[in-house]
C-alpha cells in the first residue's frame, strides 16, 4: 500500500513492479530489520536499569558480545547511546538524555 | 552502445585516490580537461581511511581532504564516483572507455546531503567504512569525509517503502530519492590514461596461514586497525573487537603474506614495517600501560625519516621480536595465543597471550586490467612499467601510464611524486603530433635491464 499521496497509477504499478523484481531481497532484509530492532529493544531495556558494560550487557541479553558491542557502537553514532564511566578495562555506556527525554531536550533547544 | 553519451577529454584518470588525484590535479593546472573515475561512491582513496601517516605522523584526513576539495572544485576536472570500467581500447589514435555509473538510488543533482534519509532508514547494515566493527543505514553517506558528500542506498539492504514505510522518501527536503534509477551507460573518449588503481589487502593469507584462528574476532588486518585509531574511528577509542575491553596487550605480526613463496606472495610490501612502526606508537600514546609488541623478519626503515621514527619506537618501549609467528587460537580470558620461535633466546617454541592481533597484510593490486584493457601486468600481477628505472610511468600501452601502488606497492610520498610524474609524461605525450616523435623514446627503450 503507498502511503505517499500524489502518486499516478502508473507510477504506483511500477513500484510494484520493481518490488516484485526485489521479493527476496525485500523479504530478506525484513526478516534482518526485525532481528536487529529485537536485540536494539533488549540492549536499550538492558540500558534503562543504568549504566552498562558491554559483557553486562551480553550477559542480560544473552546476545554474544561483539554483537553487542556492534550494536552500542552504532546506537552512539545515531545519538540514542553515549559512553559513561570507566569500570576496569570497560567502559559502561548509557542511554543519552536525548533518546530518554526527547520533550525535554526539544523544549531546552 | 550506438546511443550512449559520448565525452571527451585529454585524460582519463582511473583511481581516485592520492595518485589519481594528484595527477588529475597536476594535469588539470596546466589547462588540460580530466576526467576521474572511480568505483567507490566517494574519492580519495585508501588514505583518507588512515589515521596518521608515518613518520610525520600527520593526520591523513588533513593532508587528503584539500586535494580531494581541489579536484571536486577544479574547472578542468569531472569527478565520476561509483562507476566501473567495462573496457577501454585504442581507436583512431583515441582511448575510448565504457563505463557504467552505478545507481546511487538518490538523485546527485537535488541531494543537499543534509543525512535526515540515513538518520530514520530502519535497516543497519555493517559499515565498510568502518572496517565492519560497526554499522550504518541502508541508505548512508558513506563517512564524513567522503566526496560527494551525498548517501547511496545499498539496494541489498533497503526494504523498498515495505516495513519502513518509506521513512526516506518521506522526510528527503528535495525529494532526492529515486528507487528507479538505472545504472548510466557512457562512453568517455581520451587521447591519454593514468592507472592510479591503487591497492587492497591479501586477506586470504588468514585462512591459509592461520587457518580459523585467521578470523578470530580480536584478529585484525592493518586497515582495521587504522579505524580502531582514527579519530572518526567505529569506537572512537583503542577497544578489543570481542567485548570492547580496552587491550592490555596488542601485537602486530608483520610480513603476513609478503615474502612467503607458498602461501602468499613472494614481494616485500615495502610500507609495512613503517606503517605497523606508526601503529604502535599511536596504540601506545592511546594506551599508555599496554604492552605493544612487533613480530618481525626484518625492519625495513629505508625512507627519510624511517629510520629516527624506528629508534623512537623502540625508546618508547615497544618490544620488537624477530619471529614469524602463528596464530594459534583463542586463550585466557578472551585472549589470543600467538607461537613463535625464540630466534634470539635459546630456540624453542614461545606461546604469548595478546588481547589484539594486528595483521600486516601484504599489498596486492585492487583492480586487475584483465577483460578490461590490453595493458600488461608484470610476474607480481601489478601494472608492468616498460622502463622502470628511467620512466616508470611508462606502461606497453600507447597513451597509457601508470602512478602510485598499481605498479607496485610504494608510501603516499613515492605515490605523490609519481603522480606528478605521469601528469609530466602526458603533457610531453599530448604535445607530440605522434608518438615515434618523442625523440628520446627509442634509447631509452634500448636500455634494457
Amino acid at each position: 500500500m503507498d502511503q505517499i499521496s500524489g502518486y499516478t497509477e502508473t507510477a504506483t504499478a511500477a513500484r510494484r513492479a520493481l518490488k516484485q523484481e526485489r521479493r527476496e531481497i525485500i523479504q530478506r532484509t525484513t526478516r534482518l530489520a526485525k532481528h536487529q530492532n529485537s536485540c536494539i529493544r533488549n540492549i536499550t531495556a538492558a540500558l534503562s536499569a543504568g549504566p552498562r558494560t558491554i559483557p553486562e550487557i551480553a550477559e542480560a541479553t544473552g546476545i554474544p558480545a561483539s554483537e553487542v558491542l556492534c550494536f552500542v557502537m552504532t546506537l552512539k553514532k545515531y545519538g540514542s547511546v553515549e559512553e559513561g564511566s570507566k569500570v576496569d578495562r570497560y567502559y559502561r555506556y548509557a542511554l543519552s538524555i536525548a533518546s530518554v527525554a526527547p520533550e525535554e531536550t526539544r523544549k531546552a533547544a | 552502445m550506438a546511443t550512449s553519451k559520448v565525452l571527451q577529454f585529454d585524460t582519463l584518470v582511473l583511481g581516485a585516490g592520492i595518485g589519481g588525484l594528484q595527477t588529475a590535479l597536476d594535469l588539470a593546472d596546466q589547462g588540460f580537461r580530466v576526467a576521474v573515475v572511480e568505483r567507490s561512491p566517494s574519492i580519495g582513496g585508501n588514505m583518507i581511511r588512515l589515521s596518521k601517516v608515518f613518520p610525520t605522523l600527520d593526520c591523513a584526513s588533513c593532508i587528503t581532504t584539500p586535494k580531494m576539495s581541489a579536484s571536486a572544485h577544479h574547472q578542468n576536472i569531472t569527478l565520476f564516483t561509483y562507476c566501473e570500467l567495462n573496457a577501454v581500447e585504442r581507436e583512431n589514435g583515441h582511448l575510448v572507455a565504457s563505463v557504467t555509473q552505478k545507481p546511487r538510488y538518490v538523485d546527485a543533482a537535488t541531494c543537499i546531503g543534509c543525512g535526515l534519509c540515513e538518520d530514520v532508514c530502519m535497516v543497519m547494515k555493517p559499515d565498510p567504512e568502518q572496517g565492519g566493527f560497526a554499522m550504518n543505514k541502508a541508505i548512508s553517506i558513506p563517512s564524513s569525509t567522503a566526496l560527494p558528500q551525498i548517501p547511496y542506498i545499498d539496494p541489498e539492504y533497503c526494504l523498498l517503502d515495505g516495513k519502513c514505510e518509506g521513512k526516506c522518501e518521506e522526510i528527503c527536503p528535495t525529494h532526492a530519492i529515486d528507487h528507479f534509477q538505472k545504472p548510466e551507460n557512457f562512453i568517455i573518449e581520451a587521447r591519454s590514461m593514468v592507472l592510479a588503481t591503487g591497492y587492497k589487502l591479501f586477506d586470504e593469507y588468514r585462512d591459509r596461514a592461520y587457518g580459523k584462528a585467521g578470523r578470530h574476532t580480536d584478529v585484525i588486518t592493518s586497515l582495521q586497525m587504522e579505524r580502531l585509531l582514527a579519530p572518526h574511528g567505529p569506537y572512537m577509542r583503542l577497544l578489543r573487537p570481542s567485548d570492547g575491553a580496552e587491550p592490555e596487550s596488542v601485537a602486530f605480526i608483520q610480513c603476513a603474506g609478503s615474502r612467503d613463496v607458498n602461501q602468499g606472495v613472494p614481494y616485500c610490501s615495502r610500507v609495512c614495517c613503517m606503517y605497523a612502526i606508526k601503529q604502535a606508537m599511536l596504540a601506545s600514546a592511546m594506551l599508555p600501560l599496554a604492552d605493544i609488541t612487533i613480530y618481525y623478519m626484518d625492519i625495513r626503515a629505508f625512507g627519510k625519516g624511517h629510520e629516527k621514527f624506528f629508534q623512537d619506537a623502540r625508546a618508547m618501549g615497544i618490544e620488537f621480536v624477530k619471529a614469524k609467528p602463528v596464530i594459534v587460537g583463542g586463550g585466557t580470558e578472551g585472549r589470543v595465543v600467538v607461537r613463535h620461535e625464540d630466534q634470539e633466546g635459546g630456540g624453542g617454541g614461545v606461546d604469548r597471550e595478546h588481547d589484539l592481533v594486528v595483521l600486516s597484510l601484504a599489498i596486492v593490486p585492487a583492480w586487475s586490467p584483465e577483460a578490461t584493457c590490453a595493458v600488461s601486468t608484470a610476474g607480481d600481477g601489478f601494472i608492468k612499467s616498460v622502463s622502470p628505472k628511467l620512466a616508470p610511468s611508462l606502461t606497453d600501452m600507447d597513451g597509457v601510464f601508470v602512478a602510485g601502488v598499481a605498479a607496485g606497492p610504494k608510501d603516499i610520498v613515492d605515490t605523490i611524486v609519481e603522480g606528478g610524474s605521469a601528469a609530466m609524461e602526458i603533457t610531453n605525450f599530448l604535445a607530440a603530433p605522434s608518438r615515434s616523435d618523442l625523440g628520446r623514446l627509442p634509447s631509452v627503450m634500448a636500455v634494457a635491464e
